[in-house]
C-alpha cells in the first residue's frame, strides 16, 4: 500500500505547473488588451511608456519569476523513499521540464505582445 | 523474482473467471458493457460515419469535376458541406479516438475493464442512435446548411428560420454528453486502474495521450456546449445573444466555437500520436526514443493548443496585439509536435523498421502530416492568412493535417491491433490500400492548395469556366476516387477477415513489448502482472505464460463478480478491489433516451420530449441502484501478500476522481459562461444594464445567498448525521437532505424573482439574456440536485446507504456543494459587478 505517494491530485497540478502559469499569463495578456482597446487605454503612456505594453511585462515578469519558484521546486529531491522512487522522481523531472517550456512559451507568447502596437 | 502466486491454480478458478465475464450471447450483446465489445461496436459505428461522410464529399466531388456542374443543386451543396465536416469531425474524428481508447486502455494497463463500463455502454449507445438519426436530416432535405461551425448571423433564425439549424444545435447535443462521459471514463481510468507497478514513469505514451486528450474535452467541449446551448435558446426564445442590434455579438459565437475547435484538432491528433508512439517501436523493434521529451510534447500540446483560438479569426478585425500574440502562440505549437516526430523518426533510425502495412502508413502520416504542419505554420502568419482565408488553400491545409495526422494513424492502428480482436489483415491487400489511399490524398489536396492560391473560395457549389479551375478541380475529383477505392479494398478486407469476439488469438503477431498482446479474453489477462519496464513484453522473460497460467495478482474473482484493481495514480500501487457491474439493459434504454430528448426537442415534440428525457433520468437512476455495493465483504487476497479492501471512499475511490473530473467539466462551462458575459459587457459596457432594466434591490440577491449557504448547511449536517451511522442519525439525515432540497430551489427562484421584478427580459438585450444565461446553467444543477437527494434518501430508506456504504451520499454531497459555489460566483458578478464598474 501506499508508503511515499505524493497526493496525486497535487502531483499532476505540480507537474503541469509551467503550463498552468503559461495559461493564466496569456489569458492576462488577452484580458488587458481587450480591456485596453474597448477602454480607449491603448495609447495610454505611463512615465514614457505604454500602458499595456507596461501592464504586459509586469504580468510576464510575475509569470517568469513564478516558472523559477517552480523549477526550483522541482529540484528538491524529496526524502526517503520519494527519493528513489522512479515514479516520484518522474513527477519532479517532468515538472522541471515544463516549467523551462512554460517560460520559453511565455516569452515566445510575451515578445509581441509588448512590441506590438495594442489596438492598432 | 518470486511471482505473487503459486501453480497449479485450484481447478475451476478460471472457468469461474470465464464464466463471470462471458458476454451477453445472440441479441442480448446489445446490454453487454465490457470494453472489448463496446470498444469494438464503438470504432464499428465510427467507420460506418466515416464512410457515410465519405460518400457526401464524393457527391461534392463529382458536382466540382466540371465548371457549371449541375449535379446537385445549391441548397443540397449547402447540406453536404455541412453534414461532410460535422459528421466527420463530430460523429468520426473524436467518437473513434474515444472508442479505441475504450478497447485499448484496459489491455495496455492490464485493468480488467475500465473503471466505469454502464457508462461506456451509455456513452456508445446515444452515440449510435442518436447519430444514425441525426444522418437522415439529410434525406429529409432539414439537414443543416450553415457550414460545420455554424456562424450566426447566417445560423441564426433570420436566415435560416427552419428546423436544419436546430438539428445541428440539438443533434449534436448527444455527442458532446457521449465525448464527456467517455473523457470521465478515460482520466479515471488511466489514472486509477493500471497494472501494479505500472507508475507514471512506465505509463504508455498511448495512455499519457489519452489522459491528455480527455483533460482538453474537459477544458473544451463546454465551450462548444455552451455557445450550441446560447444559439438555441436565441432560436427558441428569441434571447439576443448574437443579435448586434440588440446588445449581442455574432463574434461571441466564434470565440466559444474556436476556444472548442482549435483543441478539437488536437484532441484529434493525440491520440492519434499516442498510437504512432505504440506501433513505430513495435515496427522498429526498438523503444520509443525520448519518451519524457514525448510526454512533455504531448503536454505542451495539449495545453499551448488552447492559446490558438483566434488564429480562426484573423480577419475579423481584432486588435494587433491580439493578432500578433495569438499568431505566436500558432508557431509555438508547432514545436512540441516537431518534437514527436524527430522522436518517431529517431526510433526507426535507431532500429530497424518492419514495413508491415502499419509501418506504411505511419510514414505516410509522417509525410502527409508534416506537410500539413509546414501550410499550418504559413497560415499562421497573419499576412498569408488574410490572403489564403476561406480559399481552398486551407481547405488543403486542414485535410492535410487531418487526414495525415489522424486518419493514417487510424488506419495503421486498424492493422495493427486488429490481432488483438481478430486476426491479421491481409499484408497484400493492405498494401494496396496504403498505395490508393496516399496517392489519392495527394493527388486531391495537395492540388487544392495551387486551387486555393488561384483564388477559388470555400463552400461554392459550381464556378464558371474562365476562372483557370477546371483542371484542378477535375483532378482534385480524380484523387477523391482513388482515396474512396482505397477505403472500398479496406472495407471488403474488413469483412472477408475480421470476426471479433473469437476466443483464438494470434498472439503477439508484431512481438510488441506492451501489455495489450498479452494472451487474454473477455477477462482481459487471466492474472495482473507487476510492471517493471515500459516494454515488459520485452523486458520481462516468460511473463505471457505467467500471466496466462495465474501466477501473477487477482488469477481468479474472489467476491464472485467481476473486479479489478484500483491503483495509486503516481506509483500504481494497489489500493482496493472495485467491483465492476455487469451486462445491463438500463444504460442502453437511457442512451435511446437521452437522443430522444434532444432529437425530439429539434422537431418541436416538445412533450414527447420532455417524457423521453424523464426515462432517460430514470434509467439512469436504474442502472446506478447496484453500482454502489456492500462494503461488508471481507478483504480479499489477490496474491503476494497483499490483501485488498473492496470498498473504498474519498480521495482514494474511483467515484471521487469522477466527481472531480465532472465538477470540471461544470467549472469550464462555468468559465465560459462568465467569459460571455464579460465579453457582452464589454460591447455595451455604457449601458450595462441598460436602460430600463435595473439592478433587482440587494435585498433578492441577499436573500439568494442565505437560503443557498442554509441549503449547504443542511447538507453538511446531514452529512455528520450519517456519519454517525445506526437508526438515531438516519432520520435526522433523511430530513435535512430533504429540507435542503427547497431551499436551493428558493435560493435559485429568489434570484430569479429579483431579476424579474426589477425589469429585466432575456429576449429584449444581450444584458437580460446572458443573466437569464446564468440562470439557465445554474437551472440545470439545481435540476440535477432535485433529482439526486431525494435517490440519496430512498437508497437511505432501502437500507443501501449509512455510515461506510456512503459513496452516494458523497457525490450529492459534492455536487451540491459545486452548485452553491457557482451560484455564489453567479450572483456577485450579476449584482455586484455592475454596481463596481457602473
Amino acid at each position: 500500500m501506499s508508503r511515499a505517494e505524493m497526493p496525486a491530485g497535487r502531483a499532476l497540478v505540480f507537474m503541469a505547473g509551467g503550463l498552468i502559469v503559461w495559461a493564466c499569463q496569456f489569458g492576462l495578456v488577452y484580458a488587458i488588451n481587450t480591456h485596453a482597446c474597448s477602454f480607449g487605454w491603448g495609447s495610454a503612456r505611463i512615465g514614457g511608456a505604454g500602458l499595456v505594453q507596461l501592464l504586459v511585462g509586469v504580468v510576464t515578469a510575475v509569470a517568469l519569476a513564478a516558472l523559477l519558484v517552480l523549477f526550483l521546486a522541482s529540484l528538491s529531491r524529496g526524502e526517503g523513499e520519494a527519493r528513489r522512487d522512479p515514479a516520484i522522481r518522474f513527477v519532479r523531472g517532468m515538472a522541471a521540464a515544463v516549467a523551462m517550456f512554460g517560460a520559453l512559451a511565455v516569452a515566445w507568447t510575451a515578445v509581441p505582445a509588448l512590441v506590438s502596437m495594442p489596438c492598432a | 523474482m518470486r511471482l505473487p502466486n503459486a501453480t497449479p491454480r485450484p481447478p475451476g478458478e478460471l472457468a469461474e473467471l470465464e464464466r463471470i465475464w462471458d458476454r451477453p450471447r445472440g441479441w442480448r450483446i446489445i446490454s453487454a458493457v465490457n470494453n472489448n465489445i463496446i470498444g469494438i461496436f464503438y470504432v464499428g459505428t465510427a467507420l460506418l460515419f466515416f464512410v457515410l461522410a465519405g460518400i457526401l464529399a464524393l457527391v461534392m466531388r463529382t458536382q466540382l469535376a466540371v465548371p457549371n456542374g449541375g449535379f446537385v443543386g445549391h441548397d443540397l451543396y449547402n447540406q453536404l458541406f455541412t453534414m461532410h465536416g460535422t459528421v466527420m469531425m463530430f460523429l468520426f474524428a473524436v467518437p473513434v479516438v474515444e472508442a479505441l481508447g475504450v478497447y485499448l486502455l484496459p489491455n495496455l494497463q492490464a485493468a480488467r475493464d475500465l473503471p466505469f463500463p454502464r457508462l461506456s455502454a451509455y456513452a456508445f449507445w446515444a452515440y449510435f442512435v442518436g447519430g444514425l438519426v441525426f444522418f437522415t436530416s439529410i434525406f429529409f432535405d432539414v439537414a443543416p446548411r450553415a457550414g460545420w461551425f455554424m456562424y450566426p448571423p447566417l445560423s441564426s433564425t433570420e436566415y435560416e428560420p427552419g428546423i436544419s439549424a436546430d438539428f445541428w444545435l440539438l443533434g449534436i447535443g448527444f455527442i458532446e454528453i457521449s465525448a464527456i462521459a467517455g473523457a470521465v471514463e478515460i482520466v479515471v481510468g488511466v489514472l486509477k486502474t493500471r497494472a501494479p507497478g505500472q507508475g507514471l514513469d512506465k505509463l504508455p505514451v498511448y495512455s499519457w495521450a489519452m489522459l491528455v486528450f480527455a483533460a482538453m474535452i474537459i477544458f473544451a467541449f463546454p465551450a462548444v456546449i455552451l455557445c450550441t446551448l446560447l444559439l438555441e435558446l436565441e432560436r427558441a426564445f428569441d434571447w439576443p445573444f448574437f443579435i448586434a442590434e440588440r446588445g449581442g455579438d455574432p463574434l461571441l459565437w466564434q470565440h466559444l466555437f474556436w476556444f472548442f475547435g482549435h483543441p478539437e484538432v488536437y484532441i484529434i491528433f493525440l491520440p492519434a500520436a499516442g498510437m504512432v508512439s505504440m506501433i513505430v517501436p513495435s515496427m522498429a523493434q526498438s523503444p520509443l526514443v525520448g519518451y519524457r521529451l514525448v510526454v512533455l510534447a504531448i503536454l505542451g500540446t495539449g495545453f499551448l493548443s488552447f492559446g490558438l483560438w483566434v488564429h480562426h479569426m484573423f480577419t475579423t478585425g481584432l486588435p494587433e496585439l491580439s493578432l500578433s500574440f495569438f499568431s505566436a502562440a500558432s508557431m509555438a505549437v508547432s514545436i512540441p509536435s516537431g518534437i514527436q516526430v524527430f522522436a518517431w523518426i529517431a526510433t526507426i533510425a535507431r532500429g530497424k523498421m518492419r514495413l508491415h502495412t502499419p509501418a506504411l502508413f505511419i510514414l505516410g502520416f509522417l509525410f502527409i502530416f508534416t506537410l500539413g504542419g509546414l501550410t499550418g505554420v504559413m497560415v499562421a502568419m497573419m499576412p498569408f492568412d488574410w490572403q489564403v482565408h476561406d480559399t481552398y488553400f486551407v481547405v488543403a491545409h486542414f485535410h492535410y493535417v487531418l487526414i495525415g495526422g489522424m486518419v493514417f494513424p487510424l488506419f495503421a492502428a486498424f492493422y495493427y491491433w486488429a490481432p488483438t480482436a481478430s486476426v491479421r489483415m491481409s499484408e497484400t491487400i493492405g498494401r494496396w490500400v496504403f498505395a490508393l489511399i496516399f496517392v489519392g490524398v495527394n493527388v486531391t489536396f495537395f492540388t487544392m492548395h495551387i486551387t486555393g492560391l488561384r483564388g477559388m473560395p470555400r463552400r461554392v457549389w459550381t464556378y464558371p469556366d474562365d476562372l483557370g479551375w477546371n483542371t484542378l478541380n477535375a483532378v482534385s475529383t480524380g484523387g477523391a476516387f482513388v482515396i474512396a477505392a482505397g477505403v472500398a479494398l479496406f472495407l471488403f478486407d474488413l469483412a472477408r477477415r475480421f470476426r471479433p469476439f473469437r476466443t483464438e488469438q494470434p498472439g503477439n503477431v508484431w512481438n510488441a513489448g506492451t501489455l495489450e498482446w498479452l494472451p487474454s479474453g473477455n477477462y482481459q489477462t487471466r492474472s495482473v502482472p507487476i510492471v517493471t519496464s515500459r516494454e515488459p513484453l520485452w523486458d520481462q522473460p516468460n511473463l505471457a505464460e505467467d500471466v496466462k497460467e495465474g501466477r501473477y495478482y487477482l488469477p481468479g474473482a474472489p467476491t464472485g463478480g467481476r473486479e479489478t484493481i484500483v491503483t495509486s495514480p503516481i506509483r500504481a500501487e494497489p489500493q482496493y478491489l472495485l467491483r465492476i457491474p455487469g451486462p445491463a439493459w438500463s444504460p442502453v434504454l437511457a442512451a435511446i433516451f437521452t437522443a430522444g430528448f434532444f432529437l425530439l426537442l429539434t422537431v418541436k415534440l416538445v412533450p414527447l420530449s420532455v417524457l423521453s428525457g424523464v426515462l432517460a433520468v430514470a434509467f439512469v437512476l436504474v442502472w446506478v441502484w447496484d453500482t454502489d455495493p456492500d462494503p461488508d465483504h471481507p478483504p480479499v487476497a489477490i496474491g503476494g501478500g497483499i490483501v485488498l479492501p473492496v470498498y473504498a471512499t474519498g480521495p482514494v475511490s474511483h467515484a471521487w476522481w469522477a466527481m472531480v473530473v465532472l465538477m470540471l467539466v461544470g467549472g469550464s462551462l462555468f468559465a465560459c459562461t462568465v467569459f460571455s458575459y464579460l465579453f457582452l459587457w464589454l460591447g455595451n459596457a455604457e449601458a450595462w444594464p441598460p436602460p430600463g432594466a435595473g439592478l433587482p434591490h440587494p435585498a433578492w440577491p441577499a436573500g439568494a445567498v442565505l437560503l443557498y449557504l442554509a441549503g449547504a448547511g443542511a447538507v453538511l449536517l446531514a452529512g455528520s448525521f450519517l456519519a454517525r451511522g445506526g437508526g438515531a442519525g438516519n432520520w435526522p439525515f433523511r430530513i435535512l437532505l430533504v429540507l435542503a432540497v427547497p431551499l436551493l430551489v428558493a435560493a435559485f427562484g429568489a434570484d430569479l424573482l429579483g431579476l424579474w421584478r426589477a425589469g429585466v427580459r432575456p429576449s429584449e438585450t444581450s444584458y437580460g439574456a446572458i443573466v437569464f444565461g446564468f440562470a439557465v446553467i445554474q437551472g440545470l444543477y439545481v435540476a440535477a440536485l432535485v433529482v439526486m437527494a431525494p435517490y440519496t434518501v430512498a437508497r437511505s430508506f432501502a437500507g443501501l446507504l449509512d455510515a461506510r456504504r456512503r459513496v452516494t451520499f458523497d457525490n450529492t454531497r459534492m455536487l451540491w456543494l459545486y452548485a452553491v459555489a457557482q451560484g455564489l460566483i453567479a450572483l456577485a458578478l450579476v449584482h455586484l459587478f455592475p454596481r463596481l464598474v457602473g
